[in-house]
């Protein structure tokens, strides 16, 4: 079974030339899509922006808006413009990020506030006119997944285990997109590296009570992290079968949080 | 000595034009390319690309609405357009018009200054460590406004103005504030066609309020709007004739005491769009 596969990490360390190398590279690779995350120093849909004049047919994904950043007229008109000038290239994710990465007070109820965010961003009739983007929705917890699953044209998992993916299948139906980061540590010290990554994760209550739900902690970095070239190849098999319709990188080797191109570059696109 | 980009909008053209455009005003030696943000496109995920595809040319925005994103995401998408394009970003914001920032984001700014103030003051605290210098400039006509910008900014875009008025903002902002002006040209040798240009670009803000009391603190009355702009209104905001006249009335505005002049050429169609011919026209006698 055959799934797109693409490359997700936060770029904010980036330098502007090895950001576009960054993109020409994995477009030559083959790889399908590139999503850009974090945007806690750099905002997302600007730093997507700077990368589609160097490429040409290179998918993009904001991997993920924050809708605490921005009432949703913007993100449509960010949304439409990264839209209108990659000609159809731009799929947009939407999350509610972590109360403990967002500013005092603003993280409230964080399902009715998505719905409410969604409905306002379909409805703005805002932003230069322009294929319509795919809306993915960062869901790990079953209200944010049936939300979703409502609304949106699919769910992008993180730090998810296989064995969840197939549960998130059942939970949003057959028609919905299920993108799925992997990361990924190669080398000689490719475990204490997936564990460190995880280590790093688990460092955030949100994300240590999430695993805690699945039964995972830190020495779960087996289930989480592949850490060979078979592991991979294995692990986007086993996804693929579990529902996955879109497998997502992020290299958790190299400068970790740092994308590392080597890696990506070392796998099969 | 003053400095000259282009104001303008690019939005609607084909991608491959909307490079070429970027890449032919840094060609003709411009400084930089300024665009507002209302409900057309992100003015940073443009100026993001257009970073992307000059190297020299340095860019602005005139202006993003404070009501827009919250400060530390406006200090997000600053520092992501510093850090791009190498130090070539000025981020210019503005408290827009009460009626637009309510229908677009729901909110009513009944006191623009407080509000730009606090706004300001969240902007200055989302800073981080090891960022860039971003210079930030704020759309300003009246005093309250001018003296926030000169206390907090870097410099203030008034838009819609008279070298008389820009002296008048001189003599609040101080010295060490830039003063940055957005200011429409048209350069045809038939001054019948530049004047008429002229009029239909003015008739557009005749029902705009913050700009009819700015115009009216520069002089101008009722009759100079209704129910068309006046010659002598006119004459006085839009700098037109031939390149040599449009040049000299352009130095006027130096004189006055503006140090940027960002170039709106109403000759192009739809007009809005900056129009290669008439920068190419102005270049040689602007830009020695």
């Amino acid at each position: 079974m055959s799934v797109p596969l693409s490359v997700t990490g936060s770029f904010d360390a980036f330098e502007p030339g090895e950001l576009r190398t960054f993109a020409t590279e994995i477009e030559s690779a083959g790889y399908t899509r590139l999503w850009v995350g974090g945007g806690f120093e750099r905002e997302v849909l600007s730093q997507l922006a700077f990368v589609v004049p160097v490429t040409r047919t290179l998918r993009f994904g904001a991997g993920i808006v924050s809708i605490w950043t921005r009432p949703a007229v913007t993100t449509r008109i960010g949304a439409m413009s990264l839209s209108r000038l990659s000609e159809g290239r731009f799929d947009l994710g939407l999350g509610v990020s972590l109360p403990e990465a967002v500013e005092d007070g603003v993280w409230a109820r964080p399902v009715a506030a998505m719905r409410e965010y969604v409905n306002a961003y379909r409805g703005a009739e805002a932003g230069p006119d322009a294929p319509e983007p795919r809306l993915y929705l960062a869901a790990l917890r079953p209200r944010m997944l049936a939300l979703a699953s409502e609304l949106a044209d699919g769910v992008a998992l993180y730090l998810t285990p296989v064995s969840r993916v197939a549960e998130v299948r059942e939970l949003v139906g057959p028609d919905k997109e299920i993108v799925v980061s992997v990361p990924v540590a190669l080398g000689r010290d490719a475990r204490e590296r997936a564990r460190r990554y995880v280590a790093d994760h688990v460092a955030a209550p949100t994300y240590a009570a999430i695993l805690g739900g699945l039964g995972l902690g830190v020495e779960s970095f087996g289930e989480l992290v592949a850490t060979s070239p078979a592991q991979v190849a294995e692990r986007v098999e086993a996804l693929a079968a579990a529902g996955a319709t879109e497998i997502a990188f992020q290299s958790a080797g190299g400068d970790w949080p740092k994308p590392h191109l080597e890696t990506f570059l070392q796998l099969p696109a | 000595m003053a400095t000259f980009g282009v104001y303008g909008a690019i939005e609607e053209m084909p991608v491959d034009a909307m490079t070429e455009r970027l890449q032919s005003i840094e060609e003709l030696g411009y400084d930089s390319f300024w665009v507002g943000e209302n409900i057309g496109m992100d003015a940073f995920v443009q100026l993001a690309f257009a970073a992307s595809v000059t190297t020299r040319l340095r860019f602005g925005t005139a202006i993003v609405p404070i009501w827009s994103r919250t400060a530390a995401t406006m200090r997000a998408s600053s520092r992501a357009l510093a850090d791009l394009s190498g130090d070539r970003f000025t981020l210019g914001v503005g408290a827009s018009h009460p009626a637009f920032a309510e229908q677009t984001w729901g909110v009513r700014p009944d006191a623009p200054v407080t509000r730009m103030r606090e706004y300001l003051a969240r902007y200055a605290e989302a800073a981080q460590e090891g960022d860039r210098r971003v210079p930030l400039y704020i759309a300003a006509l009246r005093p309250r406004m001018l003296e926030l910008a000169a206390e907090h900014a870097d410099g203030v875009l008034p838009y819609l103005v008279t070298p008389e008025r820009i002296a008048e903002m001189r003599s609040v902002v101080g010295t060490s504030t830039k003063i940055g002006a957005a200011l429409a040209v048209s350069v045809d040798d038939d001054r019948r066609v530049a004047l008429r240009r002229a009029r239909e670009y003015l008739g557009v803000y005749r029902e705009a309020d913050v700009y009819r009391t700015s115009l009216f603190a520069c002089g101008f009355g009722p009759d100079d709007l209704d129910p068309e702009p006046s010659e002598r209104l006119v004459h006085a905001i839009v700098a037109l004739g031939s390149a040599a006249e449009v040049t000299e009335r352009l130095r006027e505005f130096v004189e006055a005491g503006a140090d940027q002049l960002n170039l709106m050429t109403l000759d192009g169609d739809p007009w809005y769009e900056p129009h290669p011919p008439t920068l190419a026209a102005l270049a040689p006698l602007l830009l020695r």
